[in-house]
């Protein structure tokens, strides 16, 4: 034993194509992480295999990087914004370009067949070179909470499935004749090749063959070649009005399976969406902007195999619900959610809502005694989207009806009391009977008007999978029954080992300086963490950061640290790579900021605007106060900041 | 004496002058004050010299007139954090009178301006919310007051698309009217 030498040039014994082969099977980020810190082999062989990648936030490194180590990408996720975009708090031209991404992608990534963008600033400019070059390729796009783009980039998109095509595997069934040659779109050749079955062909039997200057690479094997099946721009910000990319979509495209343009102003005409159904027979998730619901009636009877619909709306004149009750719901239907929907038109769902298992009602018109009652007809439920309306009678009813529920997620009403519901408010009474009745569940995020210790115990000893935990204490009361909620947090974070994501906001004397010591310590899988308004002292975020040794992602908001605290944490918390802070104590001249300044390490400032308009207008203009940003990054500092976004580090 | 019928009023104290000073100082100067005026008649005296006792110093109204035209600056609503301010404050923590006259009697307080603007909250809470008084049964303090530094808070963020749903939905039922909450006539 004493003369064995570790060869890793060996790879202790198995060759190069073996380890390939295993590492094919190896999916995780982690894991994959893990293999290519064993040695330079390993890591070369990872970073050709490696298929999918997400960036968590697009200027921690540079395009041209991340083609020089994964060159085989197939799919790719990108963040822009910080997440805070979401609640109005990012200036719009904050940055997240996908522009010199885009570049990249067409001239490298041959292989990407998935594009996912999250908060990023997509221009049709770089829609156009996108699917120039990887429009035969791709089969997934999406543009989530996307902006700059209009409904010229997305007829773009709708075009470019026109190259859609399977090959089939045996050539004896089908004749094929050449219809089309040397139709020159987008700078390649192709053929468009028109396969007859025994019988007529419709439209979506129009198969195509791509051809570079090799047409003997590709040969006639089953699978499908680089067709859209996945379309979502949901949240996005699209301008234009005409609707005219979705009727090209329906003409061009037989393979889509999921279309989703949810929360976007786009216009639809439903017949567009009837010949989609007509033509893309594996349309199985349809989400889409305001459209009256009882326009779809067609369109809900030919797309049969639909098991997701989200979007529509109703718009009933006084006396006309019937339309609404002609509608037939495709029969696989089983995650809906209908905008505006109120209570008399909600028992359209009834039919099927035993089969119900996910529901959004956040955009409803429905109170609470609605909730209960359409709630108690679901007890296959296994995600749930509603406003705080639904009370803790409601989280009765849920507890109760629906044992299979994994992820629930309670957002906040209106303020104004006068238009949401008397019982619309959530309170420790309705976490705890949920705590209780709902023992699978993973994923809860609520907005309570009211909290005790008790509940958060209460959801320590019973939400044993719980890996995502969210909660906010609305402003709404002005005492609260039960603070600071110390004890609460400790018991939950103690009780459910599995939470990765974790946030708490809260209000002054929410939590003490030794509750943020608790987080601290028992905090030992999470990931990343939002906190508002906790804490006492500076002492509190020292503490904190003595523990959360995976802490990867820290958002503060409106918590009382001094610039000094904040640097002294981003220093001594292990995993940090990404630190956003909104309202703090800033030092006379900014300087403590740098105390955190390192190799490698982004510092942004974005100075509070001092706009005339702001003491009177109390509710808009939230941005005006000052915000630091700091990250990881291998690229440098960014250069395309606005005015609004100063480099702190590197100078 | 002898001319006729007419009482002549002698203002030796010059309060009447005093008040009309601090009538036109209230519409240049404090947007605050005036506030304070005009709400805190309505608000239950012995609730109010509950919260600021620590505070609280009676003058006699002659005293008190004196003091208005000396005051210093009034306090600046200050609706969100700014980090510069409230370092200053923190650091400097100056006091400033605050006058308030109630069914005929002025009381004189002087007070940091954190706890200035909690009673100014405090009151427009108590006069907005009265119906919800009720149900709770009186108004309850806010949290910052038991010994606790009060602090401008930004308002609670909402996510966009919520945002835009709730927009809507008002103007839906401004459309319909009050009375037709469920239906809502389609904008075309």
């Amino acid at each position: 034993m004493s003369a064995r030498t570790l060869n890793r040039v060996m790879s202790f014994g198995i060759s190069d194509l073996a380890l390939e082969f295993v590492l094919g099977y190896v999916d995780d980020p982690r894991d994959r992480e893990a293999v290519s810190l064993v040695c330079k082999k390993w890591y070369q062989i990872d970073a050709l295999s490696r298929k999918h990648v997400t960036i968590a936030i697009c200027y921690s490194t540079s395009p041209g990087r991340l083609r020089r180590r994964f060159p085989n990408l197939e799919s790719l996720q990108l963040k822009g914004k910080p997440r805070a975009a979401m609640f109005n708090l990012i200036p719009e031209d904050w940055g997240g370009y996908v522009g010199p991404w885009i570049r990249e992608i067409a001239e490298a990534f041959n292989c990407l067949k998935s594009l996912h963008l999250r908060r990023m600033i997509v221009k049709d400019e770089d829609i156009r070179v996108l699917v120039k070059a990887r429009g035969h390729m791709l089969e997934s796009l999406k543009l989530d909470k996307c902006s700059g783009l209009s409904t010229d980039g997305l007829l773009l998109v709708a075009r470019s499935c026109r190259f859609t095509g399977i090959w089939i595997g045996s050539v004896g069934l089908y004749y094929f004749s050449l219809v089309e040659f040397g139709n020159q779109v987008f700078g390649f050749d192709i053929w468009l090749i028109h396969l007859e079955p025994h019988g007529p062909s419709p439209a979506h039997d129009l198969f195509l063959a791509k051809v570079g200057s090799d047409r003997g690479d590709y040969g006639l094997d089953s699978g499908e070649i680089g067709c859209l099946r996945i379309l979502s721009l949901e949240e996005s910000s699209i301008s234009g009005n005409d609707a005219k990319w979705i009727h090209e979509l329906a003409v061009n495209n037989s393979v889509l399976e999921t279309l989703n343009f949810y929360m976007t102003e786009l216009r639809v005409a439903p017949e567009d969406l009837e010949l989609l159904a007509k033509n893309c027979r594996s349309l199985v998730s349809l989400k889409i902007s305001e459209c009256d619901i009882s326009y779809l009636i067609s369109f809900f009877l030919i797309a049969t195999k639909l098991e997701e619909f989200g979007g529509g709306s109703f718009n009933d004149q006084v006396g006309d619900l019937d339309k609404y009750m002609k509608i037939q719901f495709p029969p696989k239907l089983c995650c809906v959610g209908l905008i505006f929907m109120g209570k008399n038109e909600m028992e359209i769902l009834f039919p099927f809502a035993a089969a119900l298992k996910k529901l959004d009602l956040q955009y409803t018109f429905l109170s609470t005694e609605d909730h209960c009652q359409l709630i108690q007809r679901c007890p296959n439920l296994e995600v749930l989207e509603v406003r705080d309306v639904i009370g803790d009678r409601g989280l009765e009813v849920v507890a109760q009806t629906c044992k299979k529920l994994r992820r629930l997620r309670i957002e906040r009403g209106d303020d104004d009391q006068g238009l949401e519901d008397e019982q619309g408010c959530v309170s420790q009474a309705g976490l705890s009977s949920l705590a209780q009745g709902c023992l699978e569940l993973e994923y809860l995020a609520v907005y309570v008007s009211d909290i005790t210790n008790a509940a958060l115990e209460c959801l320590g000893t019973y939400s044993k999978n719980l890996c995502d935990f969210r909660l906010v204490l609305l402003d709404r009361e002005q005492r609260i029954t039960d603070l600071p909620l110390d004890n609460g947090v400790r018991a939950l974070l103690k009780g459910c080992a599995k939470i990765r994501r974790f946030a708490l906001y809260l209000r002054p004397g929410g939590l003490s300086d030794v509750g943020l010591g608790y987080i601290g310590q028992y905090s030992n899988n999470v990931r990343w963490i939002l906190m508002g308004n906790i804490g006492e002292s500076d002492r509190g975020l020292l503490r904190f950061s003595q523990g959360c040794p995976r802490l990867q992602k820290l958002e503060l908001r409106s918590c009382c640290f001094t610039e000094r605290a904040l640097a002294m944490a981003a220093l001594r918390l292990p995993s940090l790579r990404y630190l956003w802070v909104q309202g703090y104590v800033a030092s006379p001249f900014g300087n403590d900021l740098l105390l955190m300044a390192r190799a490698f390490w982004n510092i942004e400032f974005i100075p509070p605007k001092h706009d005339v308009n702001e003491t009177e207008d109390r509710r808009g203009n939230i941005e005006s106060q000052a915000q630091i940003l700091a990250y990881y990054s291998l690229a440098g500092k960014r250069v395309d900041c606005p005015d609004s976004v100063i480099p702190l580090h590197p100078a | 004496m002898a001319r006729g019928d007419t009482m002549v009023e002698h203002d030796f104290f010059q309060i009447e002058k005093l008040k009309a000073a601090s009538f036109r100082a209230a519409d240049g100067k404090s947007a605050a004050r005036s506030r304070i005026q005009s709400v805190v008649s309505r608000i239950n005296p012995q609730l109010l010299r509950s919260v600021i006792a620590p505070g609280a110093t009676e003058m006699p109204p002659e005293k008190a007139a004196l003091l208005l035209s000396s005051s210093s600056q009034p306090p600046h609503p200050v609706t969100i954090l700014n980090p510069s301010i409230r370092s200053v404050a923190e650091i400097s923590n100056e006091t400033a009178p605050l006058t308030i006259f109630y069914n005929g009697s002025m009381a004189v307080f002087d007070l940091p301006r954190d706890k200035a603007e909690t009673i100014m909250k405090l009151v427009e809470t108590a006069n907005d919310g009265s119906s919800s008084d009720q149900r709770k049964g009186g108004i309850r303090l806010p949290e910052e007051l038991d010994g606790g530094k009060i602090q401008e808070l930004p308002p609670m963020a909402r996510r966009k698309s919520l945002q835009r749903f709730i927009a809507k939905r008002k103007q839906r039922l401004t459309v319909a009217g009050p009375y037709a909450k469920e239906k809502a006539v389609p904008k075309r």
